[in-house]
């Protein structure tokens, strides 16, 4: 698909606006604000180490462009990073965030399959994801016992069962993928393509830390 | 089950009348073999051929309409440009399903295509139903029927049995028919695709879930006609009868639009995977693979995480059955049963003084049908030992044919589920195709052993995880 025609028919959903709609669905994402072009750079109500980010519909892979600073330990730090991505982005509004404690890293995805429709997806996220590709799919409506059955398809399964003393919440896991179900099935044929990526499974919890979505509109 | 998808199928697979319009003398033209090939059914034949009298003894028609009943199948072997006024014909008769063998369609491109919507419109005007075209029909070998085009000294035929054989592709899945006649585990039906301008691959899983010939459904398909509907329908049906699909076309990657992670990890393939998973099909990768799977699930029981008991007669054939068992990378869902105390005492009495009674037992080269007899016996006692797999070569002395009653006898007799090995050119085929014929799963290959385990594990999960739904 072009760039202009995708432009056309396809809308961005923005990591924040993703992860507001994920957060109405009581699925946890890491505590931040949103600070709009201008807007003082302030770390009120969060705790240092921070991650900036830029939040834009025309900047879909942030990385790639300069778009993302982690690991921020101070006010210093922040101000330098923000200074520099509001030079490279001065339009568009940057989500600050708390760095989320790393557990295993998973993803979740969504895609509308030519042959059967929305699918949703689950495997071994973060940068590695396309190297090993170690994913399974389910079409949706998927059931519970249907994602518990997405776990353990996986080659890389013990990861999530206590391999080297790792832990991790197979039940949050298990909700994540039925909500991200539900939203697909509510989306129908709205649906593009969704990445929940990287996914942080902790020992408690399960936190998206990025998400990115397009939808036809 | 509606109504009409009966009745297209009772036409299909139990004609009392065909019609072969395009019926020849030539053996060498697809009407002559189809006709010859038909000649061994049953059904009241009615060759259409308007420059002929007569044909193999049958009273030839210049044309459908003059045929004395409405068949209840009518065949179209013709030239591609006259099948539509053919299939007008036939509708006009009155015909209820119409199996076109003639090809030129779809497959050779969009003019083709629209040839083909030309033909459902004019079978739907009466509500007639189109198999093909581009299709070699049916074989039905309970009622001798046979409508392809395979010149009777070029395939064995399979005897009747409880799998139903479903190709997109004729040719390949003649070749997979013919694993039913080497093992001789048998053939309910077998139906050919062929271009799927009407009935398809969800109208063959509705007629063959209440087709009570059939316990098992074997398919190759290249693509689906409502990928959607398929996996509705076959989850609906796969816990009550199993279904193992051969998916070709693999590699092509589609048309998709792969802007994000989850796009471009997708490929066709993965999602056919998934949703084969979900709907309980069982995946093969080649033809003797979706063959072998079909005879075990049809024949064996659904395996729950079985300890295996492994019986042989030589110690190379138990190290590679155990390092199949124990294989990470490749689970069979499997494992080696850990023998009681007890069972290996028993053994030891049984056997001579070297060989080894730990599993994979090795009676050795000095094994008879007796101690064959005798070790089964113990395994049935263990119960740590929940399926007993047998790996049998002719090369000793003491072991000949008697060991197809002694495992048939312990699969009467016995508790737990066996499946033979049959290796060696002096035992094959006949000795592999006596134990099918007496009921007993046996392979030609350690690794086909083994992955039809595979598939009765694969089987015994689904069912116990949809029982817990």
């Amino acid at each position: 698909m072009s760039e202009q025609a995708s432009a056309l028919t396809i809308s961005v959903w923005t990591e924040d606006k993703v992860k507001e709609l994920l957060r109405q669905r009581g699925v946890r994402t890491p505590p931040g604000k949103l600070l709009m072009p201008g807007e003082p750079i302030s770390a009120a109500g969060l705790r240092f180490p921070l991650a900036l980010k830029v939040c834009s519909p025309q900047v879909l892979h942030k990385t790639d462009v300069g778009g993302v600073a982690l690991d921020l330990a101070d006010h210093e730090q922040l101000e330098r990073a923000a200074e520099q991505m509001r030079s490279r982005f001065p339009d568009y509004p940057l989500l600050l965030e708390n760095m989320e404690e790393k557990g295993v890293e998973v993803i979740v995805g969504a895609v509308n399959d030519a042959t059967f429709g929305p699918a949703i997806m689950f495997g071994l996220g973060g940068i590695l994801a396309e190297l090993y590709r170690d994913v399974t799919f389910r079409l949706v409506p998927v059931s519970r016992s249907d994602a518990e059955s997405m776990l353990d398809d996986l080659r890389g399964k013990a990861l999530l069962g206590g391999f080297r003393g790792l832990r991790v919440d197979r039940t949050a896991l298990v909700d994540l993928l039925l909500t991200v179900s539900r939203l697909v099935e509510e989306w129908d044929d709205k649906l593009v393509q969704m990445d929940l990526n990287p996914v942080f499974a902790r020992p408690s919890d399960v936190v998206v830390v990025d998400a990115k979505l397009l939808l036809r509109e | 089950m509606s109504e009409g998808v009966l009745d297209w199928a009772d036409k299909l697979f139990n004609p009392a009348s065909v019609a072969l319009i395009g019926a020849s003398e030539d053996p060498h033209k697809v009407g002559g073999t189809v006709f010859r090939n038909l000649c061994a059914s049953h059904a009241r034949l009615y060759p259409v051929n308007p420059k002929l009298a007569s044909l193999h003894g049958h009273t030839c028609y210049p044309s459908i309409t003059q045929v004395p009943e409405v068949p209840d199948l009518a065949m179209v072997a013709v030239p591609t440009g006259a099948v539509a006024s053919v299939v007008e014909e036939c509708v006009v008769k009155g015909v209820r399903l119409i199996v076109v063998v003639s090809a030129g369609f779809g497959e050779t491109g969009e003019k083709g295509k629209l040839a083909e919507r030309r033909l459902v419109e004019l079978a739907r005007k009466s509500g007639a139903r189109i198999l093909g075209p581009n299709t070699m029909g049916v074989l039905r070998p309970a009622i001798s029927l046979d409508t392809t085009f395979v010149p009777g000294e070029r395939w064995h035929r399979p005897p009747p049995g409880p799998i139903a054989l479903v190709c997109q592709s004729g040719a390949l899945g003649v070749d997979g028919a013919e694993a039913a006649w080497l093992y001789g585990g048998g053939i309910s039906v077998f139906v050919t695709l062929g271009n799927k301008c009407d009935l398809n691959e969800c109208d063959m899983v509705e007629a063959l879930a209440v087709d009570h010939a059939t316990r098992c459904i074997a398919m190759y398909l290249e693509g689906f006609a409502d990928g959607r509907r398929f996996i509705e329908i076959c989850r609906l049906v796969t816990p009550h009868k199993p279904i193992v699909v051969l998916k070709g076309g693999r590699s092509d990657a589609g048309a998709r639009a792969a802007a994000l992670h989850t796009g471009s990890l997708a490929g066709s393939d993965r999602v056919v995977d998934g949703a084969f998973k979900q709907a309980g099909i069982l995946r093969a990768y080649d033809v003797s693979e979706l063959m072998d799977y079909a005879h075990a699930l049809a024949f064996g029981p659904p395996l729950c995480r079985p300890r295996l008991g492994v019986l042989t007669c030589a110690g190379g054939f138990g190290v590679i059955l155990a390092d199949y068992l124990a294989d990470p990378e490749r689970p069979v869902g499997a494992s080696l049963a850990e023998f009681g105390s007890e069972t290996e005492r028993r053994l030891r009495q049984v056997a001579l003084s070297f060989a080894s009674v730990r599993n994979p037992i090795d009676l050795t080269g000095s094994a008879t049908n007796q101690m064959f007899d005798q070790a089964l016996e113990i395994l049935q006692d263990d119960p740590n030992v929940d399926a007993i797999l047998v790996s049998l070569i002719p090369y000793p002395p003491l072991l000949d044919e008697g060991i197809v009653e002694v495992l048939d006898k312990w699969r009467r007799q016995g508790r737990k589920p066996l499946v033979a090995i049959v290796q060696g050119q002096v035992f094959l085929p006949h000795v592999l195709q006596r134990f099918w014929r007496a009921g007993v799963l046996a392979y030609p290959g350690l690794a086909q052993a083994v992955r039809a385990v595979g598939a009765l594990c694969q089987r015994g999960e689904y069912l116990m995880r949809i029982g817990g739904e």
